[in-house]
């Protein structure tokens, strides 16, 4: 984060105006369709390896590696997913033993299935 | 002093910012005339600058697109990269739980220094990441006979 005399004094115009937001928690979207849901959390520039996938009572907890040797000379970063992580309510309704996880194009897919909605009425007598 | 800036700071992105927050105000005026041509409204990608062996790499994301979605145009001195969704997904029978992720287009320009060689850029595509590698220009001194 830049002090104020850097941002007024040492910036051109453009860097001013120009967004100096910093994405370290991953944006989602969350997804219920008629068989199950799928979670899109966009985490771009990872590897498949840098990820972990837990599931915690009734959340999915997605985790980025914190990448020290990637300390590397950056003169500008917008966007680091190193060392974050991040929790998602898992539904009732969910199979948790079908979930599956894949990383395509910068974002982590997770995809679980519904439990059968076929349910058994139960049938309670009125003493 | 005026120019407190190194020569090699010159990856502002003043223009299309301002192009981009005139199209957001022009586009929400709510006023519903046709004009001839639409106007698009993208989203700034994030991108990170680092700095290489005689030169910088830039990393720009655009998570969720495809590498064949995404153009590298150098126009003049400005590097203009897009991220064009070939096919808007179908969302019937499709409930959002949680919506964060912008489904516009990405685009993000830089301006070239005129340090860096055009010939040697060169750029790669890796998971939702554009990485594009800018490389300075070989300093050439040589003298001129004089006659």
């Amino acid at each position: 984060m830049k002090n104020i005399f850097d941002i007024v004094f040492n910036s051109g115009l453009g860097d001013m105006i120009a967004t100096d937001f910093y994405q370290s928690i991953p944006s989602a979207d969350i997804v219920e369709t008629d068989g199950g849901y799928k979670y899109q959390i966009a985490i771009p520039g990872q590897k498949k390896e840098d990820f972990s996938v837990e599931l915690d009572n009734n959340y999915i907890k997605v985790s980025v590696i914190n990448n020290e040797d990637a300390r590397q000379a950056y003169k500008r970063k917008e966007f680091d997913y190193s060392g974050s992580s991040r929790r998602f309510y898992l539904s009732d309704q969910a199979d948790y033993k079908s979930l599956q996880a894949s990383y395509t194009n910068g974002i982590l897919l997770i995809e679980v299935n519904k439990k059968d909605s076929v349910q058994q009425k139960i049938q309670i007598d009125i003493n | 002093m005026n120019n407190k800036q190194n020569p090699f700071d010159t990856f502002n992105t003043l223009a299309p910012i301002f192009n981009n927050l005139m199209h957001e105000v022009l586009n929400q005026s709510g006023s519903k005339t046709e004009t001839t041509e639409t106007k698009e409204s993208f989203k700034i990608a994030a991108a990170n600058i680092l700095e290489i062996e005689n030169g910088y790499q830039l990393q720009v994301a655009f998570p969720g697109f495809s590498k064949e979605e995404v153009v590298l145009n150098i126009d003049g001195d400005l590097l203009k990269i897009t991220a064009t969704k070939a096919v808007s997904e179908t969302t019937d029978s499709v409930k959002y739980l949680k919506k964060e992720l912008d489904t516009r287009n990405y685009k993000r320009v830089f301006n070239l220094s005129n340090k860096i060689d055009r010939s040697k850029i060169t750029a790669e595509y890796k998971d939702g990441v554009l990485y594009i590698n800018l490389l300075k220009k070989d300093d050439v001194t040589f003298n001129i006979e004089v006659k």
